[in-house]
């Protein structure tokens, strides 16, 4: 194994996050109502959910973009913003990537991937090395020396899931990771690269999604949020076991989130029938 | 040397000091033609229309020096002092681009400028070099703080609105500029004594890249690679602050002394004016006796006896807008310091609809800018109240303003790191520099 691709491990025997009934509102609306869920080491977690359900927000509270009003986070034993050493610490064990990441347009996407590297102390050796795999892994070799503003939609996004692999964080927090025009072969590697690092490098990640389809065959467990309330967590099998739908991931969420669509739809069908 | 090639300086380039030249003999020429044709008093006349080119003339003397100081420096030109360190020079050996300390070529200088507004009544001309020198001194600082030489550059400071105080005497003026000057050449040769060891603090320090770049296409294109949303946010690393603890203490006391210099000379020219005398250009008013007779004798006179008798109400009322001033910037700048980027939790409505009123984590960033406010108003109820001298309560107060919005608690790494606050995105990365994904 590359040290590069190594996650750095701790003494914590707990869970890596542990959410702890988060609440949060930025107004009179509560976009979170009482969230706890705890994700252990070496896992992969999607958040699924129509829009407007919660996902960023609780991907920003775990990240420490956002403080909850009532409840908190744990990130490997240490609470977040408890302190100004523990934030630190929990801050060099966790990388983030915004759904609407915001990258210096004068910087060529090597040199970003770099910058970002080297801001989470990475070797400078390994990280130029890792680097250059990430770039390869992504279609990206020639075009890492272009500057990001010569990019489309789909390579910036790309840059910016190379930059938070890069930084070798044990945990990865991904908003909308497989969406910003990222095409089918950046789909294909992100995903291969994310059951790799979680299965084999012992890495946890939680990405979101409002797409089932994208997680389905990736994701150890499955958050669902609805109206920001914790709907189900569990993996695929013990979510159609709970739904009693022996379908697709889609069809299980339809049932959990939306189960009036389904009954909408054959009753549509069967009025045309008619 | 191909480096310095292109180096600006005014003894190198003089064209734009003979255009200088022209400009003011053509205005001069004009003025004294139209003189005669106007309904106006002929004094009163030529006083008015002669104000613009002897603030034009002051203006190039100040950036002459500032020039002279700047263009020749290898801390300012980065190039230059990185082929130079490549080189066996050592600080005992003369500047390949030429010296850094002022020498006869200056002198010529300001007796140019200085003989294009000799024959002024009003304007004496002996206060141009004084100008010249400002601007070279000023620039200086920058280098010594780099340098680590803090002890020089805040003399230069202090010194500075010093020469402001007593600026009314040629005697004590011209002795107070040849002191920062003579602190200013021991700097000069301390920081380049040092260039060898500290070439990368220079490299590092914000404020020499900043004056750098105004020299070096290619480092401002460096500049402007910073990281981004989110990751300069997010970043594992300790917010720094812009000021250490005893820095704030020290800068705090030169805003002071600076308010005090700037509003005493205000009121005793205001004062003087009132009595319809020109005595502030020619001799201090608060002297109860006659003149000091030395440079010395003038500076604790002006000190001691800063408008004592004089200050009165007009003096309260400017005293207090300059706290009012100082009051909102300190504000500011501990607010725009601590909460770029970082925003409440829970917007103003939100707070009264849960009756949230106060988030403590969050609005312990509120504290120092009420101190700030109390601070004010206090000194304005004491000046008032006990009939304090506006002329020592305003720097007192603008000192411990400035204090508190720069030492007071808590530290920014405590408060953005630990503080209930919510990320956003910062007003610069919105505007030019980045590009979303």
């Amino acid at each position: 194994m590359n040290t590069s691709d190594a996650p750095a491990q701790t003494n914590h025997r707990g869970p890596m996050i542990d959410v702890v009934g988060v609440t949060q509102h930025y107004g009179v609306r509560p976009v979170l109502r009482d969230i706890s869920l705890q994700i252990d080491r070496g896992e992969l977690i999607a958040i699924l959910g129509p829009n407007g359900m919660g996902k960023t927000t609780l991907l920003g509270v775990m990240a420490g973009a956002l403080s909850p009003q009532k409840g908190h986070v744990e990130i490997d034993g240490l609470r977040r913003r408890g302190s100004v050493e523990e934030e630190l610490a929990i801050r060099q064990r966790v990388a983030y990537v915004p759904d609407h990441p915001w990258m210096p347009v004068h910087s060529t996407g090597r040199e970003y991937v770099l910058a970002i590297g080297r801001l989470y102390d990475v070797d400078d050796e390994e990280l130029m090395q890792h680097t250059e795999r990430l770039l390869d892994l992504f279609e990206l070799h020639e075009e890492g020396n272009w500057s990001i503003e010569s990019y489309s939609n789909g390579q910036k996004h790309k840059i910016a899931l190379c930059a938070a692999l890069a930084t070798q964080a044990p945990i990865l927090l991904l908003d909308e990771a497989f969406s910003g025009g990222l095409d089918p072969a950046g789909i294909l590697a992100l995903k291969r690269l994310l059951q790799h690092l979680t299965h084999e490098r012992g890495g946890t990640v939680v990405i979101s999604t409002p797409i089932p389809e994208l997680v389905e065959e990736v994701a150890d467990r499955i958050l669902i949020l609805r109206d920001g309330q914790k709907v189900a967590f569990d993996t695929l099998d013990a979510l159609r076991e709970q739904t009693g739908c022996d379908g697709s991931l889609a069809e299980v969420l339809q049932r959990l989130v939306h189960p009036q669509t389904l009954d909408h739809l054959e009753r549509y069908f069967e009025e045309r029938a008619q | 040397m191909s480096v310095t090639r292109g180096i600006l300086a005014p003894h190198r380039h003089p064209f734009p000091l003979f255009v200088l030249v022209a400009v003011c003999f053509l205005w001069e020429g004009a003025v004294q033609m139209l003189a005669p044709q106007a309904t106006l008093d002929r004094v009163e006349w030529i006083e008015t229309f002669h104000w613009p080119r002897d603030v034009l003339v002051a203006a190039v003397a100040v950036l002459c020096g500032a020039v002279r100081a700047t263009a020749l420096h290898p801390v300012y030109r980065m190039d230059y002092r990185k082929s130079l360190l490549l080189t066996p020079w050592t600080a005992d050996k003369p500047l390949p681009a030429g010296p850094l300390i002022i020498g006869w070529v200056d002198g010529i200088i300001a007796v140019v400028l200085m003989v294009l507004v000799a024959y002024r009544p009003n304007f004496a001309a002996w206060r141009i070099p004084l100008f010249l020198l400002v601007g070279y001194v000023v620039p200086l600082c920058l280098p010594f703080h780099a340098a680590g030489l803090r002890v020089h550059s805040y003399a230069v400071l202090f010194g500075l609105a010093l020469l402001v105080r007593v600026w009314h005497s040629g005697i004590a003026a011209a002795s107070t500029a040849v002191v920062i000057v003579l602190i200013s050449i021991s700097g000069i040769r301390h920081t380049l004594r040092q260039m060898r060891e500290l070439g990368h603090e220079f490299d590092d320090a914000g404020w020499m890249k900043h004056f750098a770049a105004m020299y070096d296409r290619d480092l401002q294109q460096k500049q402007k690679k910073k990281l981004g949303w989110i990751f300069e946010l997010l970043q594992p690393q300790k917010p720094t602050p812009a000021i250490g603890w005893a820095h704030g203490v020290v800068v705090s006391l030169l805003l002071g002394w600076w308010v005090y210099a700037v509003f005493a000379v205000g009121v005793q020219l205001h004062t003087a004016r009132e009595m319809g005398s020109s005595a502030p250009t020619v001799q201090p008013i608060e002297q109860p006796g006659s003149p000091a007779s030395s440079a010395a004798g003038v500076i604790r006179n002006a000190i001691i006896w800063s408008g004592t008798e004089r200050a009165g109400q007009d003096a309260t009322f400017a005293g207090a807008w300059i706290l009012v001033i100082c009051a909102f910037l300190c504000s500011l700048l501990r607010l725009c310091t601590y909460r770029v980027g970082h925003r409440s939790p829970i917007n103003l409505w939100g707070r009264v609809r849960t009756r949230r009123w106060i988030v403590p984590s969050y609005d312990r960033v509120f504290l120092a800018p009420l101190c700030v406010v109390l601070a004010l108003i206090a000194s304005t109820l004491a000046t008032s109240q006990w009939s304090l001298n506006p002329i020592m309560t305003v720097p007192v107060t603008a000192t411990l303003m400035l204090l508190i919005a720069l030492n007071m608690g808590p530290s920014l790494a405590d408060w953005q790191l630990t503080s209930a606050c919510r990320l956003a995105l910062p007003l610069d990365i919105k505007n030019r520099q980045f590009v979303e994904a």
